[in-house]
């Protein structure tokens, strides 16, 4: 399966790419991601929780990226797998300039195997989507936080004597609200049934999300 | 007697229990102390297999043992080799059975890899969790030209292609046929893999009694006495050591067979291991990778006809999907390769088939085993013929039917039982007119379908005839005892999945011992009570076992008579058995209950004459030469949406030859779960895999299963020829309602849309891709 799109967020490139490389960010973005942490150069490991209709499953992932060009992009390949089944992917990710901001771009090719494919089928083109589109927002609220850290860093430098206490990080999303949102996205898909293997696309579009962010700490 | 047991259109015995929840199945069993062990399963299709870390699992709280391939020691072995290949000349066969666990290379999607042993299913599931596995991911062969094909990813790369076998086959002269031929028509016909989805998946609980040296299996298999008497090979016991039960079973279909499955040799091993009872019940995801499927097949056929409608000869060459190992020999392909020339004269026949090994789970019988693609290649050929010749189809069949001054008939190619196809009797006509009958075909044709067609609806009309070999050897045996209290036990090795074994044996019995049907107990699949057998499969319960039991009750009956002739002091000949007793015939009042007579036969003090058996007992065995020829003609009338393409089924009708009814009311249950079976394979189920070897539709919200709506009611006729080759005259009825659903909905679509050039040629025949040939035809 394909996970092909782009996205654009209202904030300039250079600031896309370094708030996409702070794993916090990251793991607070991907919908499901337990935990992500840095194995090597490059190399992360993380954990993530999915659910594809009535599959329910953790998966282990290993992430790799590769050709990283800062501010362009990066390949990344990407490996994961769990007792409901496994997700292998690998593609690019690109930033570009856009009138209002920067987009990202994002083309994956990707492979899921096991019951989550077996039971999930029908369901993995939507719930792709819908943790894409759930992760990509998830981002750009963190990009707009980011933009207000950095205002009030300057502002803060300026009147020193008032102290003005720290905006707190957006909530992670529990896993009941990202299923949610997912069921309700599929819910809504599920009328024009073009049917691809999409399975694999749940996961790697959050991979992909997580590889930006881990793209993001690696360059730091 | 009254009414004649045999033909008596009764109830069935198992059915108050059934129906109430007091019949046994195997998830009932709780034993004291009993663990229970889940697989873990590739989620590959085709994978090297570099290492499995099991030492996480193992530390798991509630987990009590995790095996893999390594640590079964020399217990891990190839699983036999169930059926041999067929004395055929020229013939290839390479034998590649599989594997308890995994050790070097996993070949299907679910092969299982290591195997945990806890306190309960949800500790040993959550243990799965723990277990690393590495695998290398391989390419995988799916489709069945691209694994013949050079360079193809090699499922068993020894074997050097993924050939598993060659069967050509021959009668008579093809060639010459053709040449002389005025008409020849050639196809390629396709037919998909789909599941037996039985309503209970398989189970196996084992139990070793330490004290008395004895294992117990509680086992859903169709073959118990086989399975019991393999795994005690396995294991290292005499098969008197090993008990195997099979309880009530929800469905056999054939994928319970005598298949030695790694589940089936693993948990009667890990109980003598752990010398505690284990306890495993296949889950539902567990069933599509891990029990057997069938019917994936491309066929290249050709007829050859004169101008007048005759068969000349006919030439079929096909492929095979065998799955990733081939333990169950060529059974399918066989009963394909012997089908297609079904109930008609074909002088010529040129067959062969190549069996291919598939990165996908093991292809063994699924009711009909192969008969399907035989009587679709035929069925479908005559379609064609009829068309091009101009030739009304059933004029055309009864052309070539084969008459019934012409049985036997020697179709000489070999079929599933190693000896030639041999059609034992059978009067298609008769058959044929009576289909046509009930299902109203004149004035369907001349005055319904018009008027239909003028009111823009597709109403179609189609007729197809098929046979079917049944009720084939080895054999089958049957104990039958008249008890002190006068009720009769009949006992036999064969196990029961809801044919109603217990009502048709015990009319064969009664009718011999002239008790009432309700007081002959019926024991199956306990191989404490019988130990030898064959098994449940291939139409042959009620022909082989059925003949057994009819022989052992003959047996009964002339001791109870000759007992009686003693005891009431009247010859032999004036004793008849009714009613529970034996009375002398023209002097009713003199009678001994059959109770009575049980318990002189077995007396406990004085001295009885050399050479006497004790009690109202006998055990006979049942082998016929070959199997029966079953028959039957399947005919539809139904209705196709042409925006929708769905179809709704007006009006369906089977009459059916299976020789000697002794139920007709069973018969006709076979057969309508039977259709049901035929049209979900023609119209929903297909099991669909990616180039990967992944299954897409593994559950039943995407694999679909006919319902109560889509099945409708179906009439069934009967008629009656008498197998010479048995005692009971009887024929197999399984599998007939199943068998040519296929080719009836190909013909009767076609007939409902009526557009020129629609040749449906594949089954199963989704609305999406009906949609698809109707509008290349229209185009």
């Amino acid at each position: 399966m394909k996970i092909q799109g782009e996205h654009t967020f209202d904030a300039p490139r250079e600031r896309v790419w370094r708030a996409l490389l702070d794993p916090e960010v990251l793991a607070r973005t991907l919908p499901g991601c337990e935990r992500l942490e840095r194995t090597g150069e490059n190399e992360y490991r993380g954990v993530l929780n999915v659910q594809v209709g009535p599959v329910k499953g953790q998966f282990q992932g290993t992430l790799q990226l590769a050709d990283i060009l800062p501010l362009e992009g990066y390949h990344m390949k990407l490996d994961g797998s769990g007792p409901s089944g496994f997700m292998n992917g690998q593609g690019e990710l690109r930033l570009a300039d856009a009138p209002a901001g920067t987009t990202l771009r994002y083309d994956l090719d990707t492979q899921i195997g096991g019951r989550i494919a077996g039971l999930g089928q029908r369901l993995v083109e939507s719930s792709a989507k819908s943790i894409t589109r759930q992760g990509l927002e998830g981002l750009a609220r963190e990009l707009a936080l980011m933009t207000d850290s950095v205002r009030e860093e300057t502002v803060k430098e300026e009147t020193a004597a008032a102290p003005v206490p720290p905006t707190p990080p957006p909530a992670r999303p529990t896993q009941a609200e990202v299923a949610a949102r997912v069921a309700g996205d599929v819910a809504r898909d599920l009328v024009p049934a073009e049917k691809r293997p999409w399975v694999i696309g749940v996961g790697l579009a959050l991979l992909a999300i997580l590889a930006f962010l881990l793209a993001r700490s690696c360059g730091g | 007697m009254t009414t004649q047991p045999i033909g008596a259109r009764i109830k069935r015995n198992e059915d108050p229990r059934l129906l109430t929840g007091r019949a046994l199945f195997i998830d009932d069993l709780e034993l004291p102390g009993m663990v229970h062990v889940a697989f873990l399963r590739s989620p590959h299709a085709h994978a090297r297999l570099r290492g499995v870390d099991v030492s996480k699992a193992r530390g798991r709280e509630g987990v009590i043992a995790v095996y893999t391939a390594e640590d079964l020691g020399d217990y891990w072995q190839h699983g036999p080799l169930l059926v041999p290949p067929p004395p055929v000349e020229g013939m290839v066969f390479n034998q590649r059975t599989q594997v308890p666990l995994v050790k070097d290379k996993v070949r299907h999607l679910g092969e299982p890899i290591a195997i945990v042993v806890a306190v309960s299913r949800y500790v040993a599931e959550d243990a799965l969790a723990d277990i690393a596995v590495d695998y290398e991911p391989l390419p995988a062969a799916v489709d069945l030209e691209k694994a013949l094909a050079p360079g193809a990813p090699l499922v068993h790369e020894d074997v050097g292609s993924n050939l598993a076998a060659y069967v050509p086959q021959k009668k008579g002269d093809y060639a010459a046929a053709k040449a002389k031929a005025d008409v020849v028509i050639r196809r390629r016909f396709h037919y998909d893999r789909g599941a037996a989805a039985a309503i209970e998946n398989r189970g196996v609980v084992a139990q070793w009694d330490a004290r008395a040296q004895k294992l117990t299996i509680w086992d859903t298999t169709q073959a118990p006495i086989p399975v019991r008497n393999g795994l005690a090979a396995m294991l290292g016991l005499s098969e008197h050591q090993v008990r195997l039960v099979t309880p009530f079973i929800g469905g056999g279909f054939g994928p319970k067979i005598m298949m030695f499955y790694p589940e089936e040799v693993l948990i009667p091993w890990i109980a003598l291991q752990l010398d505690l009872p284990v306890k495993w019940i296949e889950d539902r995801a567990e069933n599509f990778v891990a029990t057997t499927q069938e019917r994936g097949q491309i066929h290249d056929a050709e007829i050859a006809l004169t101008r007048d409608g005759i068969i000349l000869g006919i030439a079929d060459s096909f492929l095979h999907d065998t799955g990733a190992y081939d333990p169950y020999g060529l059974t399918v392909p066989l009963n394909s390769q012997c089908t297609v020339v079904g109930p008609y004269r074909v002088p010529a026949y040129q067959s062969e088939f190549r069996a291919v090994f598939t990165n996908k789970t093991i292809v063994t019988p699924y009711r009909g085993a192969g008969r399907q693609h035989g009587v679709f290649v035929i069925e479908r050929l005559m379609d064609l013929a009829a068309r091009e010749l101009g030739i009304d189809g059933i004029e055309l069949r009864r052309r070539n039917f084969l008459k019934p001054d012409e049985f036997p008939h020697d179709h000489v190619i070999i079929y599933q039982d190693f000896a030639p196809l041999y059609y034992d009797s059978g009067d298609y006509e008769p058959v044929l007119d009576k289909t046509l009958r009930m299902i109203g075909w004149e004035s369907f044709l001349k005055e319904e379908q018009p008027r239909l067609r003028a009111e823009g609806r597709h109403v179609g009309i189609g007729v197809v005839s098929y046979v079917e070999g049944t009720g084939i050897g080895p054999f089958e045996g049957a104990r039958v005892q008249v008890q002190t209290n006068g009720k009769v036990t009949v006992v036999t090795g064969i196990g029961t999945q809801g044919q109603g074994h217990f009502t048709v044996l015990a009319q064969v019995a009664a009718q011999q011992l002239g008790v009432e049907i309700h007081d002959v107990h019926v024991v199956t699949g306990d191989s404490d009570q019988f130990h030898w057998g064959t098994g449940t499969f291939a139409s042959r319960g009620a022909v082989v076992a059925g003949n057994a039991t009819h022989e052992a009750a003959k047996s009964v009956r002339e001791k109870a008579i000759l007992l009686a002739a003693e005891r009431l002091g009247v010859a032999a000949e004036r004793i008849e058995l009714a009613g529970g007793t034996a009375r002398v015939l023209d002097d009713p009042e003199k009678s001994i209950p059959l109770g009575e007579l049980a318990r002189i036969a077995n007396p406990m003090r004085g001295a009885v004459k050399p050479g006497t058996e004790p009690g109202l007992e006998a055990t006979r065995y049942f082998g016929p030469y070959r199997g029966a020829t079953a028959s039957g003609c399947h005919a539809c009338i139904l209705e196709v949406d042409a925006e929708t393409m769905q179809i709704e089924i007006l009006k369906y009708v089977v009459v059916h030859d299976c020789g000697v009814v002794i139920n007709p009311l069973l018969v006709d249950g076979q057969v309508h779960g039977g259709v049901a079976q035929g049209i979900g394979n023609a119209f929903y189920e297909q099991l669909v895999f990616d180039d990967t070897g992944q299954l897409l539709n593994a559950s039943f919200m995407d694999f679909l299963l006919p319902t109560a709506l889509d099945v409708p009611r179906v009439e069934v006729g009967h008629e009656e020829t008498t197998s010479p080759l048995n005692p009971l005259g009887t024929k197999g009825a399984g599998e007939a309602g199943a068998i040519p659903v296929g080719a009836l909905f190909a013909q009767t679509v076609e007939n409902a849309l009526a557009i020129p050039g629609l040749e449906i040629l594949e089954i199963p025949l989704k609305p999406s891709r009906l949609w698809e040939l109707a509008q290349e035809a229209r185009s």
